[in-house]
């Protein structure tokens, strides 16, 4: 497993991969995201036979993603990587794609550690009306050691994609997190991103002293109404977390077909 | 053989793709869309798209495509 040193050198590798035929993937950075994994130092690459893998180092295990031009192929390569790390990939498509793709991960050690499925929004339903609820602000660059830790306690790090401080940090700075407050406490919070016409729900989440009090919904009115020019909302949940998928699909968002199935191997 | 803008239309039917003149910044194509994209350009016109080649910049609109498939011989 080597560092990656630089964007070129991955997309080197990403071309070796390719010329065995077409290319089945689950990387899809953006390419900012990938300039600033590689800067960090957090991005590795393990060729083994055909397949290319492209690790990321987030707190105490390794995201797995991988390239390859047929499913069997990877089996003989995930026998390749260590054992000592505790490795999550997540295998995104539709379900009869995904679960072709998974079995291959079984047989490799890997166990399955739950479903996200993508919710999306394209006509605008659940759009609210301008709103000026003075207690709905922005988050600024003091609050994100307390979003962060607010998230790390309540979320499955393994599969939600969990922002850590400095990540929190760059949101705030760009707007991108509202919140409610009660007292010096942070009652609610909505991370979201906009590109252009489309934006993605990150993170919604209420703390628990605060909850059936509407900080969610008002949390939620204001960001369909700062996002009036938005076409398509989308968001990831967790399939079993029936609580949630109700209260999108009250807003209009509905399950897209795509999912993501999270396996995860122990380190042993 | 599906045209680009039949492909798009049937990764995203929602945008009007021939309209923008960035996908990517206007929020119509996310990355995961782009891998979609390069893997339908593949098997509709039998390609094998470079790992090199699969930038934003060359699948940003209609016109970067076009370019795009002129280089592995395809007209549109």
């Amino acid at each position: 497993m080597n560092q990656l040193p630089s964007v070129a050198a991955l997309h080197e590798q990403m071309d070796r991969a390719r010329r065995a035929g077409p290319l089945m993937t689950n990387f899809y950075p953006t390419q900012d995201k990938l300039q600033r994994w590689i800067e960090e130092g957090t991005l590795f690459s393990m060729t083994a036979g055909t397949a290319l893998f492209v690790l990321r180092r987030d707190r105490d295990f390794l995201h797995l993603y991988y390239m390859a031009s047929r499913a069997a192929d990877l089996v003989p390569a995930l026998h390749e990587l260590s054992s000592n790390e505790t490795l999550t990939v997540d295998v995104l498509g539709k379900r009869a794609q995904v679960d072709e793709i998974a079995e291959q991960f079984v047989n490799a050690g890997f166990r399955g550690h739950c479903v996200l499925h993508r919710m999306t929004m394209t006509n605008g339903a659940g759009l609210a009306p301008a709103t000026d609820d003075p207690e709905v602000v922005f988050a600024d660059a003091d609050d994100a050691a307390a979003l962060a830790s607010m998230l790390e306690a309540a979320l499955d790090r393994y599969a939600e994609q969990i922002p850590d401080e400095d990540e929190m940090k760059r949101a705030a700075a760009e707007r991108k997190v509202l919140v409610i407050r009660s007292d010096a406490a942070i009652a609610g919070m909505l991370f979201f991103e906009v590109t252009g016409q489309s934006s993605l729900l990150r993170h919604w989440l209420v703390d628990v002293a605060h909850r059936d009090r509407r900080v969610g919904a008002r949390l939620m009115r204001r960001y369909f109404s700062d996002c009036k020019d938005v076409r398509r909302f989308t968001l990831w949940v967790i399939s079993d977390n029936d609580n949630a998928i109700d209260r999108y699909r009250h807003y209009g968002y509905h399950q897209d077909g795509l999912i993501d199935q999270v396996l995860m191997r122990r380190a042993s | 053989m599906k045209t680009v803008l039949e492909l798009l239309k049937g990764i995203r039917p929602e945008f009007d793709f021939t309209k923008s003149e960035d996908f990517i910044a206007d929020g119509m194509l996310d990355s995961y869309d782009l891998m979609t994209l390069i893997s339908e350009l593949d098997q509709t016109y039998g390609i094998s798209i470079n790992g090199t080649d699969i930038l934003p910049e060359n699948v940003k609109n209609l016109a970067a495509i076009t370019r795009l498939l002129q280089k592995y011989g395809i007209e549109q």
